[in-house]
């Protein structure tokens, strides 16, 4: 008992000191689990649709982006439908051989909000114990009478608490729509199943925070743990059926999918990975108990005694500090592009029997050639919100530094704000255009198996850089913000979800015009199918150079730190 | 915040003990001989302020007396280094700085101290361009901070008290980024200095300690050649060794005729690097100059206890037990002083003196050191400490009303 002295009081510490992250990520989190209930019978109402969806999520690609349904009547061969064949809620499902909105919405949402609620116990396990470790606030609680595991077991204990609210919350909410097959019990094992996998990170994560040798480290380790646990699931469901399988099943993100939520409702996976949480959550405790505070286990591995030619200034540092996240996002970036472009036969096929998704895609006729247009239009803005994340980062980098305390150091140098801001507007800009690159040609590579030649390379790479001006635009958005409202400069979030919403959704949901027009990528023309605009481009480009100029001069004007 | 002042200055003490133990012997003699009862307890608890004799104590003054000389060939009437007149800051509603006034003059190493909380940060942070004031003037070699901020720093060196660096560099790194930054690539005395330092350049600086991600602001800024160092606490979290590399290199910096603007609340470093010394309280400068002109910032606190016979065998002093006992009724007569310390309050440099039984309590001019332990060679003194006043110590004594004030 002595190890894990006054937890219950950290529990508190804990939830007081988190009370808005944790409320923030809860609400966050049941939103990404549910948000897509109320489309989903619009979206595939006639039979048609729906077989020809689930054509499409037959493709490899696809199952390796979302994931496979046990129990539905194309994977009759696996050991998942063969318990299927005994379940009776196989009955239940009867049309289309199972696969029902129910099944839809697990394939769509499950392995989505199974990877959100991984980072969120990933980063905050480790937010309360190595971070907290090594900001020296640990130790302040280790000289109380406070046991050297309590913090730990605390943070466990909240992670147990909010997974758990967060499953009941989904578990309530969808049935509450009322569409045919997504009930209470199939809700119920979806909700459990995040909330266990979501467990499973927790713990890992605990692990990792014992052995690496910084939080950094920890959350960088975490993270590769996560990643392999991605692709082993994707390798493993595209093998569906062979042996290889089985590499889906040693991921928890894997493993969730096992379960068939609204099909199956098996429990074994919830209970296994419960079971794998709490077996983790031992080990992390018992690695806790023989570590010393502030070390790892790690061997650490020496850093340079002198830089290097290429660490000379502030533009080369603004570049070390983002270089890993951005080869991190440019793999990202390049791979679903290229997931993409595998699934454009497939998607045709959908397409043509599908008049809602036709008009998310903005398809007007279904003919061979008019029908790739739009398809490529509509992922290419899709790829390009999503390179714009890692290109916004790099701006508020700088935000970052500053806030940290390290920008006085360097400024206390022979160094101008306005140079080292131009340094990550350049970084920002010159990535932007190597993350439209590589969109083009993920999408174009994999499109050449799946589609043959009619999409060139040309026009991908036209269709990235139609794009480009609008990603830019965040660049400078992000810099106004940085330099003018400081404070003020993660609203550029906020900016770039509405967008996404707008490209996703926004024809979809009937919003009027000019809502629409607030984000850039709904009023650059959709390049195959229209033609590319360059007066419009140059006029984004330069309200783009205003903002950034503002945010330039203000930066030089302001107080910083 | 006082609490450190104290600690530190203690701790710089503590080196100097063991050179003075030699010449201490014969007086802790006598004190094994006569066991006290309480004067053993006394002496376990500040071993470190052990009783310095006159032969030691002379030449510390002698050097102590010289640095005021120093400072005044050093201050010519030139355009000074680094001025700011009538800066004011405000941060929301809290007005940081009141109107600073400084002025320090080429070549000479300038102490800046003040409690927590006082400005010193936030001057610093003006001088560096990182923040704007709102009023008044501050201008390093002639050119505007805040305008010229690029290529003043190309002259100056700066180490902050909270150091923070990037987790993924090796402080190795680190030392040559902060070195190119400020476009001197001259850097002759990095590797000696990184050796001095007793510092290992091939960790990340996310594994560091604070006193060695301090080596590393150290480092990088004495490795070049600055003309004006501005230092802000430099030497928060090192260990008394690393604070004598320190202060070799400010004295190196200055005889090569550097600027160092030194902000710091050690009292002790201050003074022993300082040629003329300005106080911040509250946002303004309250007092400032050199130290011959602050000479009472250097009046120590003086305990002194004479061996005593009460209740004791070897009487060799019995002669004063009578005197002890009517010292003991005057407690609270503070200037009323006769037997065993007859006299002490005429002795020059001697202030506030106090008599408690064979205990005496008074403050002491360090220039008087000399005429004051004159006067205890003849005593039979079993235990002195003697103990520079704190940062908190001179507030109270000097400003004392106003610190009063400030706390309510």
């Amino acid at each position: 008992m002595n190890a894990i002295h006054n937890f219950a009081r950290l529990i508190l510490f804990v939830l007081r000191r988190d009370r808005i992250y944790l409320s923030l990520w809860v609400i966050g989190l049941v939103v990404l689990g549910v948000f897509f209930v109320p489309m989903l019978p619009e979206m595939v109402g006639d039979e048609a649709s729906r077989r020809a969806l689930e054509e499409t999520m037959r493709n490899p690609a696809m199952v390796a982006m979302c994931g496979i349904v046990p129990g539905v009547s194309g994977d009759a061969g696996t050991a998942a439908a063969a318990i299927a064949a005994n379940s009776s809620n196989v009955a239940n499902s009867g049309e289309l051989g199972g696969y029902t909105l129910g099944a839809m919405f697990t394939q769509f949402i499950l392995v989505w909000a199974a990877m959100g609620f991984a980072i969120f116990n990933i980063l905050f396990v480790v937010r309360h114990t190595r971070k907290n470790e090594e900001e020296g606030r640990l130790e302040l609680f280790c000289a109380l009478p406070v046991g050297h595991n309590a913090i730990l077991l605390a943070t466990l204990i909240v992670a147990v608490v909010a997974n758990l609210l967060m499953a009941l919350l989904i578990s309530l909410i969808i049935p509450a729509f009322g569409i045919e097959t997504l009930d209470f019990t199939g809700a119920l094992s979806f909700g459990f199943l995040l909330a266990a996998c979501g467990l499973v990170f927790a713990g890992i994560a605990a692990i990792i925070a014992q052995v690496a040798n910084t939080s950094r480290g920890a959350m960088g380790l975490t993270l590769i743990v996560f990643g392999v646990c991605y692709l082993l699931r994707a390798a493993g469901d595209i093998a569906l059926g062979m042996p290889e399988e089985i590499m889906a099943l040693i991921s928890p993100l894997g493993l969730i999918e096992r379960s068939g939520a609204f099909v199956l409702n098996e429990a074994w996976p919830v209970a296994m990975l419960a079971l794998m949480a709490l077996v983790l959550a031992i080990a992390a405790f018992a690695l806790s108990s023989v570590r010393d505070s502030g070390a790892g286990m790690l061997p650490s591995r020496k850093g340079r005694v002198r830089a290097t030619m290429l660490l000379r200034g502030e533009w080369s540092l603004a570049w070390r500090q983002t270089r890993g996240m951005l080869i991190a996002w440019a793999i990202v970036v390049f791979s679903f592009s290229a997931a993409y472009g595998a699934v454009f036969g497939d998607m045709q096929t959908f397409i043509e029997n599908n008049e809602l998704y036709r008009m998310m895609m903005q398809v007007q006729s279904a003919s061979q050639s008019d029908f790739l247009d739009p398809v490529v239009a509509m992922l290419t803005m899709i790829m390009t919100l999503i390179a714009a994340v890692p290109v916004v980062f790099v701006i508020l980098r700088l935000r970052t530094e500053e806030k940290r305390g390290r920008l006085e150091q360097v400024l206390a140098k022979a160094v101008s704000r306005v140079y080292m801001f131009l340094g990550y507007i350049v970084i920002a800009c010159v990535s932007a255009v190597v993350m439209q690159a590589l969109i083009a040609l993920g999408l174009w590579c994999t499109a050449q198996t799946s589609v043959g030649d009619i999409l060139s390379l040309e026009t991908c790479m036209k269709t990235a850089f139609n794009y480009l001006p609008g990603l830019l635009l965040f660049v400078g958005i992000a810099a106004l913000l940085v330099g003018v409202l400081p404070r003020l400069s993660n609203l550029v979030w906020v900016y770039l979800v509405f967008s996404f919403f707008v490209a996703y959704l926004g024809s979809m949901l009937n919003m009027p015009k000019w809502t629409e027009n607030l984000s850039p990528f709904s009023v650059l023309p959709r390049y195959p199918v229209e033609e590319v605009d360059p007066l419009l481009i140059c006029l984004l480009l330069v309200v783009t150079a205003a903002l950034s100029a503002v945010g330039v001069v203000g930066y030089r004007k302001r107080d910083l730190g | 915040m006082a609490i450190q002042g104290v600690q530190e200055t203690k701790g710089v003490q503590t080196t100097e003990a063991p050179q003075q133990a030699q010449p201490a012997q014969p007086t802790q003699t006598t004190q094994q001989a006569q066991p006290m009862q309480q004067a053993q307890p006394t002496q376990q608890a500040q071993p470190t302020q052990q009783a310095q004799p006159p032969q030691q104590a002379q030449p510390t003054q002698q050097a102590q007396q010289a640095q005021p000389t120093q400072a005044k060939k050093t201050i010519k009437t030139t355009q000074p280094t680094l001025q700011t007149m009538g800066l004011k800051k405000r941060f929301g509603k809290t007005q940081a700085l009141d109107g600073v006034n400084l002025s320090v003059q080429a070549g000479e190493v300038y102490g800046f101290i003040g409690p927590n909380g006082a400005g010193k940060s936030t001057t610093i942070r003006v001088l560096l361009g990182i923040i704007k004031a709102n009023e008044g003037s501050a201008q390093i070699f002639g050119k505007d901070v805040w305008r010229d901020a690029v290529s003043i720093h190309k002259k100056i060196a700066y180490v902050p008290g909270d150091v923070n660096l990037w987790s993924n560099l090796s402080g190795g790194e680190v030392i040559d980024l902060f070195c190119r930054l400020r476009k001197q690539h001259e850097r002759s005395y990095r590797d000696e200095l990184i050796q001095r330092f007793e510092f290992d350049p091939t960790k990340k600086c996310g594994t560091y300690s604070k006193g060695n991600r301090q080596k590393v602001a150290l480092v990088a800024a004495f490795c070049t050649q600055a003309d004006l160092y501005i230092l802000d606490e430099p030497t928060s979290g090192l260990d008394p060794l690393m604070e004598q590399v320190f202060r070799q290199c400010v004295a190196k910096a200055k005889e090569r005729g550097a600027t160092v603007l030194l902000s710091s609340h050690i009292l002790s470093e201050v003074e022993q690097l300082c040629d003329r010394i300005s106080i911040i309280r509250a946002g303004k400068i309250i007092d400032s100059g050199t130290l011959a002109e602050m000479r009472h910032l250097t009046r120590n606190k003086v305990v002194v206890e004479l061996a005593s016979t009460t209740g004791t065998t070897k009487a060799t002093d019995a002669i004063n037990t009578a005197d002890a006992t009517k010292d003991t009724s005057a407690t609270g007569t503070p200037f009323h002083t006769d037997g065993q310390f007859s006299g002490l309050e005429n002795v020059s440099g001697v202030h506030e003196l106090s008599v408690n039984g064979n205990r005496a309590e008074f403050t002491l001019d360090n220039s008087h050191t000399a005429s004051m332990l004159a006067y205890f060679v003849e005593k039979n003194v079993a235990h002195m400490t003697s103990t520079p006043p704190t940062l908190e110590e001179l507030f109270m004594g000097h400003y004392g009303d106003s610190a009063n004030r400030m706390e309510r």
